[in-house]
């Protein structure tokens, strides 16, 4: 019996998630509120901006991560320690991430123009949370945070990656390079393709971090999509609109992600 | 081809590198809190403080709430991650071990719950639990948070009990023990590693959630830590409890992180990959 309660009890906590926004609404609209969002002045951009923020802290999560776990792969003293630090960002509080991160940008206070000035590379602090600098700014953070869960993964994956396989290709001659490219790529491609789909899903509904860190600004700058929704329903009010929204992107995400998906043959 | 210094060489720089990049910003706030007030605002800024001291830490328990703050982290933490597990080892032993129809769609159907995005989904959970009377409370918190949870958590269950071999069950049932009797006698016991971690995961991801208790809590006394802290930062920020407060709730994530930072690595080597 109890084997059938937790998919039971499961299935009721599923259950709250199903409600959608128009059925709470007292008038019923149609599609006016799906009109409505998408000739808002703020929806098509900010879904620019969550591209843009997703694009770029993929680009480096993804980076770093394999390079990391590469470096991680290999067996020297301190490792198991070297791991331990370099994973620990992941399971910082998002809450304290932005703090930190906002702290080390802060135009006075903070480290980073400390460091930039003592070392005279840049006369006067850098307003690393303006307009210009702002995106960029929380990519940095992002990709802080997140990159271990990539190095994490990938790692897993190249332990378990024969080593005969390296002896028979090193026998005949191949170098670093080529070990990699032949061996190594092949191996972490399946690993690499679903984690760069899930960091895509996360990163694209990242909404903890840029709150604190920026709140979508200056004005609407980092204004990403899962800003925008949290503005028009908690602050504004206009809950019909955010759940629109809502809906618009979760079928935008499927649209995008159920074709990458099949392309994975899983 | 490099020779073995080179490559030692370069292999110290890369992990130097990443173990810097990660602990850099840790280490920094650790410094930051332990300042004496008038050095943290200080210009130009001190690297190392002066006269470290545990003023603000301190003043953090005495002149704010969080205390409170911290109590309602650990309490509401520990209820899910209590929940959290009971639900997703039954049903993740019940996923891995039987095969009826719409298991699959259980699995797709969790998965699609995190692509569409916590915030997505926040405005007709916010319906819900005002409906239901419990805005503002530790069950209103509970529910949401378990219902995170539980997805991902269920996820991790089963794959590891794929690992874990059937045949000791079968033996047990043959000598005569009833499902629920082997379950809890054979694989239970082997399991306690996975559950373990499993229900870290769950413990750390409801200390540091942040999108469902900014929505549920109304009044300061139900903040939970990450609340609270984001409730010191608003046009003025007061980092004299901001720092001291990131550094407790980080050395809590450590210590739970440190306890399966082991089993992390085996376990998604072992079975969750395909491959």
């Amino acid at each position: 019996m109890a084997f059938f309660i937790a998919p039971v009890v499961y299935s009721v906590w599923l259950s709250f998630h199903e409600l959608r926004g128009f059925q709470i609404t007292p008038q019923f609209v149609g599609f006016a509120n799906y009109i409505e969002a998408v000739q808002s002045a703020e929806f098509i951009p900010s879904l620019y901006r969550s591209f843009i923020w997703t694009g770029g802290t993929l680009l480096f999560q993804v980076l770093l991560g394999v390079v990391s776990a590469l470096a991680l792969n290999e067996s020297f003293k301190g490792r198991s320690v070297a791991r331990v630090i370099v994973l620990f960002p992941y399971v910082v509080a998002s809450v304290v991430t932005a703090a930190t991160w906002r702290w080390m940008y802060d135009d006075l206070f903070g480290v980073i123009n400390y460091v930039l000035q003592t070392f005279r590379i840049t006369e006067t602090p850098v307003r690393w949370l303006d307009s210009s600098h702002a995106m960029l700014s929380l990519i940095l953070v992002g990709v802080w945070q997140h990159y271990p869960f990539v190095t994490l993964y990938v790692l897993a994956r190249l332990q378990s990656i024969r080593e005969d396989l390296y002896e028979a290709v090193k026998v005949d001659g191949a170098n670093v390079f080529q070990r990699f490219r032949s061996i190594t790529l092949p191996e972490i491609r399946e690993v690499l393709l679903i984690v760069i789909l899930l960091r895509t899903i996360f990163m694209f509904g990242k909404f903890d971090v840029i709150w604190i860190v920026t709140g979508g600004g200056p004005g609407t700058v980092t204004q990403t999509w899962p800003i925008l929704i949290y503005l028009e329903g908690f602050e504004k009010l206009n809950f019909a609109l955010g759940s629109t929204m809502s809906v618009l992107v979760v079928l935008l995400l499927l649209a995008l992600a159920i074709p990458y998906i099949r392309s994975l043959k899983l | 081809m490099p020779d073995l210094n080179t490559r030692s060489l370069v292999l110290f720089v890369t992990v130097l590198f990443f173990a810097a990049f990660s602990s850099f910003p840790v280490i920094w706030v650790i410094l930051s809190s332990i300042k004496p007030y008038t050095e943290i605002y200080a210009y130009p800024i001190t690297v190392f403080p002066s006269m470290p001291t545990l003023e603000n830490y301190v003043k953090l328990f005495t002149e704010t709430y969080f205390s409170r703050f911290l109590m309602n982290t650990l309490i509401v933490s520990f209820l899910t991650t209590l929940a959290t597990a009971v639900v997703t080892t039954m049903g993740g032993y019940s996923l891995a071990r039987f095969r009826y129809g719409g298991q699959k769609a259980i699995i797709v159907f969790s998965l699609v719950i995190y692509m569409v995005s916590p915030v997505a989904l926040i405005v007709p959970m916010y319906w819900v639990i005002r409906n239901l009377g419990m805005l503002n409370t530790y069950h209103g918190l509970l529910l949401p948070f378990v219902a995170f949870a539980v997805p991902i958590c269920l996820w991790l269950m089963k794959v590891f009990f794929e690992t874990v071999p059937i045949e000791l069950e079968e033996a047990a049932m043959v000598d005569g023990c009833t499902r629920f009797e082997a379950f809890r006698k054979v694989v239970l016991p082997q399991a306690v590693p996975g559950i373990i971690a499993n229900s870290m995961f769950a413990l750390i991801f409801a200390l540091n959630e942040f999108l469902l208790p900014l929505i549920i809590t109304e009044t300061d006394t139900m903040f939970t830590v990450p609340i609270g802290i984001a409730s010191w930062m608003g046009t003025y920020i007061y980092w004299e409890y901001v720092l001291p407060a990131s550094v407790i709730l980080m050395a809590v994530a450590l210590a739970v992180f440190l306890f399966i930072q082991k089993w992390l690595i085996r376990g998604l080597g072992a079975g969750a990959i395909k491959g």
